[in-house]
């Protein structure tokens, strides 16, 4: 009767102890796994961000300072137009050519790409000499400009300077 | 005997996510040690310059030399041959003139060079006429070759 009385206490106390002890410290172990896997996922993540940094840190180190400036004064991240007129101001008189006028586009482009492009429109007045060099200085200028159009007519007097129109295209990062 | 295995399979439940919370906090400190590495203002740096090398060379791929256009001009231009009005529009890569030649012996042999150029895509004329001088008075239309206008 005793041995009955024991186990059937044995019993219950296994029972009470599954109850109270090993379900909820199974539920907190499955916790624990999916919290663990979401962790893996985060340091398996940062892992690849922090390759991809370190490769981006190579790349960095591998430019000069110098050519860092001018890949960010190639496609700028903002039009510095002030800046970019009183260039233009320059690349016209230095090589004898004068502007009448001067627009700028707004920055537009199409999503893919990774930079914007801004329209440049010059009114122009200069000899044909003075107009190629103007070409070749503007083509080797650091901040690219690209032509999209040229259009001037031959003076009526000989030597007189052609009066030309001038577009282009301008580049800036996003 | 019930009793045994429900004590150790509790301890086994007990050992094993003590297990999981030393995983838990290693892969915590993990987390911890690569946030130092990325440091926000260097990543913004390196995520800006590798921007700006891709609009690089993006633009650079596309940059043309206009310049070359009006140096083929000067070469292959018969010297017989004037050009009133010039426009150049670089999307087509085409030219279009308002031209005068001494004769018509002199635009043939003009147009025949322009046509025989490796660099020249297309050529198209008309509006010939005569002027008082005996000048034949033209429109010249020539379309490029990318070449000719392609950084090398």
């Amino acid at each position: 009767m005793q041995k009955i009385t024991l186990s059937l206490l044995l019993f219950l106390a296994s029972a009470a102890m599954v109850y109270y002890y090993v379900l909820s410290a199974l539920d907190a172990v499955k916790i624990l796994k999916k919290e663990n896997a979401a962790l893996e996922a985060v340091v398996e993540e940062m892992r690849g961000l922090v390759e991809k940094k370190n490769e981006l840190e190579d790349l960095y180190n591998s430019i000069s300072e110098n050519d860092r400036r001018k890949i960010d004064e190639l496609a700028p991240v903002n039009p510095r137009l002030a800046e970019f007129l009183i260039k233009i101001d320059l690349l016209t008189s230095r090589n004898g050519i004068h502007f009448s006028s001067v627009n700028f586009g707004d920055p537009a482009g199409a999503p893919e790409n990774p930079y914007l492009t801004s329209a440049l429109s010059l009114g122009l007045t200069g000899t044909y000499e003075a107009l190629k060099n103007f070409l070749k200085d503007t083509e080797r200028f650091v901040r690219i400009i690209d032509v999209d159009s040229i259009g001037f007519s031959s003076p009526l007097q000989f030597g007189d300077p052609l009066s030309i129109s001038f577009t282009a295209k301008t580049y800036q990062s996003r | 005997m019930i009793f045994i295995v429900t004590g150790a399979g509790w301890l086994g439940v007990f050992i094993y996510s003590g297990r999981l919370f030393d995983i838990n906090d290693d892969l915590r400190s993990q987390i911890d040690s690569l946030e130092e590495d990325l440091d926000p203002n260097l990543v913004r740096e390196l995520v800006n310059i590798s921007n700006n090398i891709a609009s690089a060379r993006a633009i650079i791929r596309n940059h043309f030399l206009t310049s070359n256009v009006f140096e083929f001009l000067e070469k292959n231009t018969h010297p017989k041959v004037s050009y009133g009005s010039i426009s150049y529009s670089a999307q087509s890569r085409k030219m279009d003139f308002s031209a005068i030649a001494a004769n018509y012996l002199v635009l043939a042999r003009q147009i025949s060079v322009f046509e025989s150029s490796p660099m020249v895509e297309k050529v198209s004329f008309g509006g010939l006429s005569i002027d008082e001088g005996g000048n034949v008075n033209f429109r010249l239309g020539i379309e490029f070759k990318q070449e000719l206008i392609r950084i090398r």
